[in-house]
């Protein structure tokens, strides 16, 4: 069934109107129905939406004021969505390959302490965690950085922690080492507590990693 | 009126078609956006005043899904579906690759993580405030926080307790803890070590409600300390909370 625009047209036979008639009621409530709940749904919902399908769009489209506007466009090859405020504001992109487009995303949040399996409440991107000495803890990713997330091993971290002797500050940080891609890997990043003479923090009470790639 | 999507049918007639046809009009004007009730319909009314508006959108109400709308190649989706009970919105990738999460909790979430709450604040626990012009050229003093009560509870020395304006809804958050120490004592080797305060009791330190942040004094090398010595001031802190969705 195809809607027609241009129906009844004053010459037509009533049998041709009725159809075309017909045929136009059932396609209205057939097309509306791909997003919206339909026109003859018997429920509330009568006029809302059940999901907004956004047909990628070649250009920016135009906003005037007191509007806003949410479509999608390509971002190499994807089809992400876009926002364009009121006026022909600069657009913006609000999506990109899985993630809200921040311009950083995270890959690694882990809130753990020194007992195994270390891991404490819900972790993003963490595959295990491992003490290989006292003191430092080895976090093993669920992804690897390059292959599987489109980043590198050139990513952002936060490390802190905190002990449960009130006698020495607890210096959290990367385990130092010569080579960078020693500890900070596609797979893994190695970190350290230790306290201000250089020794290991043996009673950590629990310590929180970061992660954050280039989007 | 119920909206009918098989009329006319062959045998009906007209009178009875008249009525169908006018239900049908009647109905689409009202479900696609009632004039009378702006609540009702999330389109712009077919016979809006404004022609420039006409065939846009005041606003998408998502009806909760059960499952992904799916997508074909060159598309996207929004939509909403039920997580532990609460109605969030999820974007659908192009060909169904895969869905995410936007929202969780009434906050947004990047990435699976959502932020809870974030302060920035000086040595006296006050937040600092940015000055920013709105449109009419007023000074407004933005304060540099979220989900955090103003000032903070001020212990002695270098010791804050960050209070939450909401609980967090877990106590196991990932935090992140920073500090700059305006003071130019170097010479005296005050290099600052921003942490939770140490405890052997977690939920003393770090907990639904609040978080217990302190900046220690790092000494020089081979020289040790008997306790986590403070810094007495010139100090800006930044503190982060992230919770895993």
């Amino acid at each position: 069934m195809v809607f027609d625009p241009d129906i009844p047209q004053p010459r037509d036979n009533l049998s041709v109107s009725q159809s075309d008639l017909l045929e136009n009621f059932s396609e209205l409530n057939t097309q509306f129905g791909v997003n919206h709940v339909t026109f003859n749904d018997p429920g509330a919902n009568k006029g809302k939406h059940n999901f907004v399908t956004l047909v990628e769009q070649a250009d920016d489209p135009e906003s005037k004021s007191d509007e806003y506007i949410l479509y999608s466009k390509d971002d190499a090859g994807d089809s992400e969505i876009y926002a364009r405020p009121e006026a022909n504001g600069n657009p913006f992109q609000i999506t990109k390959d899985g993630n809200l487009f921040l311009g950083i995303t995270p890959i690694v949040a882990v809130n753990f302490d020194r007992v195994a399996p270390f891991i404490n409440g819900s972790s993003l991107g963490v595959a295990s965690i491992a003490q290989p000495v006292v003191g430092t803890f080895v976090i093993t990713f669920t992804l690897d950085v390059t292959t599987a997330l489109n980043g590198s091993n050139d990513y952002f971290w936060t490390v802190s922690g905190f002990d449960n002797q009130n006698v020495n500050p607890v210096i959290a940080e990367v385990t130092n080492a010569v080579n960078y891609n020693d500890v900070v890997k596609d797979t893994s990043i190695s970190v350290s507590f230790r306290n201000q003479n250089g020794g290991a923090i043996s009673g950590l009470t629990r310590a929180s990693v970061m992660c954050w790639r280039f989007q | 009126m119920v909206y009918k999507a098989n009329i006319p049918q062959g045998t009906d007639f007209i009178s009875q078609s008249q009525r169908d046809m006018i239900g049908n009009f009647e109905s689409l004007d009202d479900i696609w956006g009632k004039r009378q009730d702006a609540n009702v319909g999330d389109h712009v009314p077919l016979t809006n005043a404004k022609i420039d508006d006409l065939g846009k959108h005041k606003k998408t109400t998502l009806v909760e899904q059960a499952l992904a709308p799916g997508t074909g190649a060159s598309e996207v989706a929004y939509y909403s579906k039920a997580v532990n009970s609460s109605s969030e919105v999820f974007y659908e990738e192009q060909s169904a690759a895969s869905e995410i999460q936007l929202t969780s909790n009434r906050k947004l979430s990047q990435g699976g993580i959502v932020l809870e709450a974030f302060v920035m604040f000086d040595f006296n626990g006050n937040i600092i405030k940015n000055e920013r012009e709105d449109e009419n050229g007023n000074v407004l003093k933005v304060p540099l926080s979220f989900n955090v009560t103003d000032p903070l509870t001020k212990n002695a020395g270098s010791d804050w307790v960050i209070n939450f304006i909401t609980p967090i809804t877990t106590e196991d958050y990932i935090w992140v803890t920073q500090s700059m120490n305006r003071s130019n004592q170097i010479g005296n080797i005050k290099v600052g070590n921003a942490q939770p305060n140490n405890n052997a009791t977690y939920s003393n330190i770090v907990n639904s409600n609040s978080f217990n942040f302190i900046v220690g004094n790092v000494p020089a090398d081979n020289q040790s300390v008997n306790n986590v010595v403070s810094i007495n001031k010139g100090l800006i802190m930044i503190f982060q909370a992230y919770t895993v969705i």
